[in-house]
């Protein structure tokens, strides 16, 4: 899966599964996200792995993509792990204390 | 014996008179249904035929369906509408127009290979001569006219389709312009609801309440488009306290604030006097939890203020600590715990009772103020709220924090809902 819109984000997949998402996630661009990465769920298996070491900014309406996304993996009996975070968006995590839920 | 007024010069003056009319006719057109029956009835007039059709480009299914007839038998025209004929690309001499978006003239339809039998089979009309046309906009394929069986001529001629082309080209701004309109007034009718759902929006928040000499509140909340997730509530309970609710409900604009007010009401309705602040989330994720379905959540604090001695007892779910400020130091309280509402059905909200000291605030926003951007698009920040609060003697500070944040914003738009509440004790 590969989208991008306008200059400012992307979401790539490398060989080994990972979803990068790079840029800035706000809500002019989430549906596009939302809807990427819920198709991208029904089309794999086991934990879905984020890279977001090039994600700079990330808005409530992006956070709830990636609650919602990872609602759909537990009620799959998977998980979502987050494995590089930049700190901007690592502190949006931990202000609105998800950042358990996600393995930050 | 000598042929009479077939000269070329003439017809040529007589089409040039017939394509000004209907260029001053297309003009006046305002609306896309009433002006494809026009454009078709100077099509078929301007060149002397006897039907005429124009058939719409569907991007979608890559066809064209007849969207409009005229023709001299009767009965022709409806019957070619009716059974809803659609051409591919490249299928029928229409289709084939549309496909190399050239013109094409048919001397013998009969004898074409091209040509598309069906609807002459349905009506029983004899295609014999053909004119065609694109209609395209700039690099959009919007459709194509054609005209069928020259009335005072075997054929149609070269200066018919020049005719035709060029009407064609009419029709294609025409069309555009009818387009752009419609979207227009359809994005003003939106603007009138929008601005209508916002002075409802506004009304929602509730009046200021008086809480004595000491006690004081400050309360603003400002969405980013129109109406937005973010509110505050405050509820005055029978012993003299007052709830206090600062809520941002993820994204913003019309979404949000349908959210924002089912969730309003709901806290409403469960705001009593004997529940907890931590229990009072918790009641109301449990309530909140099917209508935010898993899509949305929601951050809230909420501060139970008692003016009689500035106890507050406090909950939060997910949003920024609030901050209790004097002129010497500013303090978050940090240590409430609790995820946003909306995420797990079932969740536990840390509590935290504090007194408020006299001459101190307590600071309640939603990050519509930390994430205040500028023209360079840095962020207004904690820093920038700290700096503030700092630099300026208080209480209280809300009302100059928000005004700051909006004059160091600048001219560019708010990128989130934005509120501030501040509770404060100053001696009276």
């Amino acid at each position: 899966m590969t989208t991008s819109g306008q200059e400012i984000w992307s979401i790539k997949v490398d060989k080994s599964g990972i979803v990068k998402m790079a840029g800035e996630i706000d809500y002019t661009v989430t549906p596009k996200i939302r809807a990427g990465l819920l198709a991208y769920i029904e089309k794999t298996q086991g934990t879905l792995i984020l890279d977001l070491s090039q994600l700079n900014y990330l808005d409530s309406s992006g956070l709830a993509v990636f609650i919602e996304a990872r609602r759909h993996l537990v009620d799959k009996g998977r998980t979502l792990q987050i494995v590089s975070v930049t700190p901007e968006v690592k502190k949006i995590f931990q202000l609105t204390q998800v950042d358990k839920l996600f393995g930050l | 014996m000598q042929r009479v007024h077939s000269s070329s010069s003439v017809s040529a003056a007589m089409r040039l008179k017939k394509l000004i009319a209907a260029n001053q006719a297309l003009a006046q057109v305002e609306s896309l249904s009433s002006l494809l029956p026009v454009l078709l009835r100077f099509a078929k007039d301007v060149t002397n035929a006897l039907a005429a059709s124009i058939l719409l480009y569907k991007p979608e299914t890559g066809t064209l369906e007849f969207s409009l007839a005229i023709n001299e038998q009767p009965g022709a025209a409806e019957q070619i509408i009716s059974q809803k004929f659609e051409l591919k690309l490249g299928q029928g001499i229409a289709g084939c127009v549309a496909q190399t978006r050239e013109s094409i003239i048919v001397e013998d339809a009969q004898n074409d290979q091209r040509f598309y039998r069906k609807a002459d089979e349905a009506t029983g009309f004899v295609t014999k001569s053909i004119l065609c046309s694109p209609i395209v906009y700039r690099e959009e394929l919007l459709g194509v006219v054609q005209v069928l069986n020259a009335k005072d001529k075997d054929l149609f001629e070269n200066e018919d389709l020049d005719i035709l082309e060029s009407f064609s080209h009419l029709a294609a701004v025409a069309m555009i312009r009818s387009r752009l309109l419609e979207k227009k007034l359809a994005q003003e009718r939106m603007q009138v609801q929008l601005d209508a759902a916002a002075r409802i929006q506004a009304n929602f928040l509730p009046k200021i309440p008086d809480l004595g000499q000491e006690s004081h509140i400050f309360a603003v909340s400002k969405p980013a488009i129109f109406v937005g997730g973010d509110f505050y509530d405050l509820i005055p309970m029978p012993d003299g306290s007052i709830v206090v609710c600062v809520a941002d409900v993820s994204g913003k604009g019309l979404p949000a604030s349908l959210v924002g007010a089912s969730l309003w009401s709901k806290l409403r309705s469960l705001a009593l006097p004997d529940l907890s602040s931590g229990e009072l989330l918790q009641q109301l994720n449990s309530a909140m939890y099917d209508v935010l379905s898993q899509q949305l959540f929601a951050t809230l604090v909420i501060a139970r203020y008692w003016p009689v001695d500035g106890r507050v007892s406090l909950a939060l779910a997910g949003h920024l600590p609030p901050a209790v400020v004097s002129n010497t130091s500013i303090q978050y309280l940090s240590e409430l715990k609790g995820q946003p509402v909306g995420i797990d059905p079932v969740v536990h909200f840390g509590e935290l009772t504090i007194t408020l000291p006299v001459d101190s605030s307590l600071l309640l926003v939603t990050d519509g103020v930390t994430e205040a951007r500028n023209e360079k698009r840095e962020f207004f920040g904690e820093q920038g709220m700290e700096d503030h609060l700092r630099q300026n003697p208080g209480p209280p500070w809300g009302e100059s924090l928000v005004a700051h944040v909006e004059s160091w914003r600048g001219n560019v738009d708010a990128s989130d809902d934005l509120t501030v509440v501040e509770i404060w004790r100053k001696a009276g």
